[in-house]
């Protein structure tokens, strides 16, 4: 029988089990005892064992027969589960998923399985001081019950009609593949892109019956566009669910007691976010473990509990995903962080002393800035948060950080529920058409000109209480200057690092949904630009990076 | 013949993979369900006349199911999938009224013969 058809299935079903018995077992080492968990863990492993020999792949069934065993042990209460079991399990999963990336690459590697399996199959806890913990009583749901004798059977052509109406309510699901989801959204991003040449069109010909076709079609859209949304759309569970397991990995090698809390695990995101949103969220846990939370003595000499908190939490704002990190940690204090950047030549004396609190704390964001005393095991040298800013800025996001020394550290994330069809406000700066993220203004104004007054060499204006320093776009892309006519200028205010920066520009042209393409080489390396996107009358703008402008 | 069959078992692989094997062999497949509460539901809407069961799965396992569906349907055939090594569980099941037994992995031809020897019982 030809197995490869079923290859690519076996390969994703497998990693589906492999994930949740990652997240069972970190759960089931905080309540050792609980019955359902370990059915599923051994369930999960017999799965994986059955598909495996399936395909003939010896090495896989076979260690997913051994995790199956010592789970049978669990169950059947001649072992406890204990941290060295949990221990061996994940191992034992680890080198399953490495054993399947070989086979989803076609690279077989000589791996020696041979030594865990021996000791998977020896393995018997310590004896430990008190009496292992039994596994709560519950009857045995899957297996080996004696048989229900059969009862009065319930009277099915009753009930049928409500069955029914309960299977048809049950939301049914499909598997697609993912290569299709992106597809779809591209060829969305190009119907819009279409609408808005249509719309040009019709507007030229001054055709009532087009005219009114295009409105239509532009409903229909903003309705296609909705569903291929929603459908594109992941609860962050899934890529949160591993970092349990990431965050006791971590615990173990640094020592540290930690206890770790997420929230809005179903607060869903956009597939292409999500994706790019692991790595730098590992970065930041492995930085909370070991540059934000002190060792245990430390902490209770300070006051605090031994165990140190590390919260994970997302939630909806308004048009973005708001993702947060925090840590009741040492925190930072900027005071230090500029004194470091100063010794480091990052920045020179009188930059330092010009930067706010929050300025400060950007510093860690700098590309070689580290306040980590020495290179550790976890983190090495104060991992990347230039990297982890800048692939967040890339997805169109931000990033700030908030501390209080000895209290703790909060890095919040927002990010927009897309990264493929924008809004955007189209300004032009001379014969350029430039594109800005709406979610990248603060806000948008006519400012009179009197309110313009010049500190050292900026011009700067009043909003409210802040003063906000003024740049010409204009001059950043080389493009001449308008003329000085009339008494207000267009500008839009958006935050850079941290702080508003009012943006001059010469008009604005209005706001649209824009298809965003990436530029490709040579283009993409330039900083500041996001992407480009075509308009309805076929001009092709840049999208702005703002983060990245300056 | 065409013998239309419901498969039960958690494992999407093992689902498609028993129905590329029956449907090679022109069977229809009416019904699948991923555990046994859903097979017993299932059963009744779609009265298949066999049913392949996993033993080992979430919510309600094989034999339970198997039970339900035999007080519901005495002459229900189904035929229960187990892995080697399970053998004291298809005793179980054949007390409980299963018909045969399939053991995983799967051989294409024991399949087919299965499904044959059981419709015509």
């Amino acid at each position: 029988m030809d197995m490869s058809q079923y290859r690519v299935l076996f390969i994703s079903e497998s990693r589906e089990y492999l994930r949740s018995i990652n997240d069972l077992i970190v759960a089931l080492e905080k309540d050792a005892g609980d019955r359902e968990t370990i059915d599923s863990l051994f369930r999960m492993a017999h799965s994986i064992k059955g598909m495996a020999a399936s395909m003939e792949f010896g090495d896989i069934a076979e260690l997913a027969h051994k995790l199956e065993d010592l789970m049978d042990r669990v169950r059947k209460g001649v072992l406890a589960f204990d941290t060295g079991a949990a221990d061996l399990l994940l191992e034992g999963a680890d080198l399953i998923e490495a054993l399947i990336a070989d086979i989803e690459q076609d690279s077989p590697q000589s791996r020696d399985i041979g030594e865990l399996i021996q000791r998977l199959a020896d393995y018997h806890p310590p004896l430990s001081r008190k009496s292992p913990q039994e596994p709560r009583q519950i009857p045995d749901k899957t297996l080996e019950l004696p048989l229900p004798q059969t009862s009065a059977p319930p009277l099915v052509d009753e009930r049928k009609g409500e069955r029914r109406k309960r299977m048809t309510d049950s939301p049914q699901t499909v598997r697609v593949k993912t290569g299709v989801l992106d597809h779809l959204i591209d060829l969305t991003g190009e119907l819009i892109t279409n609408k808005y040449r249509l719309m040009t069109i019709s507007s030229q010909l001054g055709s009532a019956s087009l005219n009114e076709a295009c409105s239509d079609l532009a409903k229909l859209l903003r309705g296609l566009h909705d569903e291929v949304m929603k459908v594109r759309l992941i609860p962050f569970a899934a890529i949160s669910d591993r970092f349990p397991r990431v965050i006791r990995d971590l615990a173990k090698k640094s020592g540290k007691e930690i206890a770790f809390e997420v929230e809005g695990r179903e607060i869903e995101l956009d597939r292409g976010i999500l994706e790019e949103l692991s790595d730098p969220l590992v970065h930041i846990l492995r930085n909370a473990v070991d540059h934000g939370l002190e060792p245990a003595d430390e902490r209770l000499a300070a006051g605090k509990s031994a165990t140190g908190t590390i919260g994970l939490t997302a939630h909806r704002g308004n048009d973005q995903v708001v993702i947060s990190v925090k840590d009741d940690g040492r925190g930072m204090d900027p005071a230090k962080l500029i004194t470091a950047a100063i010794a480091k030549g990052i920045i020179n004396q009188e930059e330092g002393s010009l930067l706010s609190a929050r300025e400060a704390l950007m510093l860690t964001c700098v590309p070689g800035f580290s306040t980590a005393e020495e290179v550790t095991a976890v983190s090495g040298r104060g991992v990347g948060m230039d990297a982890v800013k800048s692939s967040i800025q890339t997805l169109g996001g931000t990033l700030q950080i908030d501390s209080t020394p000895g209290k703790g550290s909060i890095i919040t994330l927002k990010l927009p529920l897309t990264i493929a069809i924008i809004h955007a406000l189209v300004v032009r700066c001379a014969h350029l058409k430039v594109a800005v993220p709406t979610t990248n203004i603060v806000q948008t104004m006519e400012l009179k000109r009197e309110l313009i007054t010049t500190q050292g060499k900026r011009k700067v204006f009043s909003l409210g209480e802040e003063l906000i320093p003024l740049v010409s776009l204009n001059r950043i892309f080389g493009v001449p200057l308008a003329p000085i006519t009339g008494a207000a200028i267009p500008v839009f205010i958006s935050e850079v690092g941290g702080r508003k920066i009012g943006f001059v520009i010469d008009s604005f042209i209005g706001q649209q949904e824009l298809f965003v393409k990436p530029l490709g080489r040579p283009l993409a390396r330039l900083k500041g630009l996001a992407g480009g996107a075509i308009l309805g009358d076929g001009e092709v703008v840049f999208i702005l990076d703002v983060a990245n402008l300056l | 013949m065409t013998i239309r069959l419901m498969i039960v078992d958690d494992s999407l692989f093992m689902r498609n993979m028993l129905r590329g094997i029956l449907e090679s062999d022109g069977h229809q497949i009416v019904a699948e369900a991923a555990n046994g509460v859903e097979a017993v539901a299932k059963y009744l809407e779609f009265r298949p006349e066999i049913t392949t069961m996993d033993i080992i799965m979430p919510v309600k396992n094989g034999i339970e199911a198997l039970s339900e569906i035999i007080s519901l349907d005495a002459g229900a055939k189904v035929v229960m999938c187990s892995a080697i090594g399970q053998e004291s569980l298809i005793q179980t099941a054949h007390m409980a009224g299963a018909k045969d037994y399939l053991l995983k992995p799967f051989k294409p031809e024991r399949v087919k013969e299965v499904i044959k020897r059981v419709a015509g019982a």
